[in-house]
């Protein structure tokens, strides 16, 4: 079971929604399929002449669409483990994803507590890690 | 009525499907530097809470 959190910057969510079918519906069917798989064999390094830390690109040739997305680490509050208030900082894997086609670039990100961190807990602004 | 060769056309949207991914890159790679990351107001959804939200089952 994926623990993985995915995000959507901006405007992401809605440029998705705008998308004609199915067009859209491969959109969302391959950010979903990143959650359990977020670096496929097919995706490459991206930019190519010079990746950003993580950065990959997943080009769909069939659909006519490409995904950009990156994995990072993110210093992040975790709250005490007995239930205290937050007193620590530990790391969070995150997963940037953007989408194209034609004139336009979907954004979105993942987010991840990575294998060693069994605990989601939803914060104010977001998920933390315990 | 204007008339286009159809060798140009042909030209014109090789270089349009050529252009886009470029294009495509540039943005996508503005987008991803310009991202705060996590802690803004942005959406988030665990694998089963997007499942819903876009009505994929498995």
């Amino acid at each position: 079971m994926s623990d993985r959190l995915v995000r959507f910057p901006g405007a992401s969510w809605q440029d998705i929604e705008a998308l004609p079918q199915p067009l859209r519906w491969t959109v969302q069917r391959v950010i979903f399929h990143l959650l359990e798989e977020p670096v496929p064999t097919l995706a490459d390094p991206f930019p190519a002449d010079d990746p950003l830390p993580g950065a990959y690109e997943l080009r769909l040739s069939a659909d006519d669409v490409t995904i950009w997305y990156t994995v990072t680490v993110h210093e992040r509050q975790v709250l005490g483990r007995h239930g205290g208030g937050v007193d620590t900082k530990g790391p969070d894997l995150g997963f940037r994803i953007g989408a194209g086609e034609g004139n336009r670039t979907l954004m979105t990100s993942l987010e991840s507590c990575g294998p060693q961190l069994s605990e989601l807990l939803r914060s104010r602004s977001g998920y933390v890690c315990q | 009525m204007v008339s286009i060769p159809r060798v140009e056309l042909d030209a014109l949207k090789a270089e349009l499907r050529r252009l886009r991914p470029e294009v495509g890159r540039a943005v996508a790679k503005a987008r991803i530097e310009a991202d705060p990351g996590p802690g803004d107001e942005s959406q988030m959804f665990t694998r089963d809470e997007l499942a819903e939200a876009w009505g994929i089952s498995e």
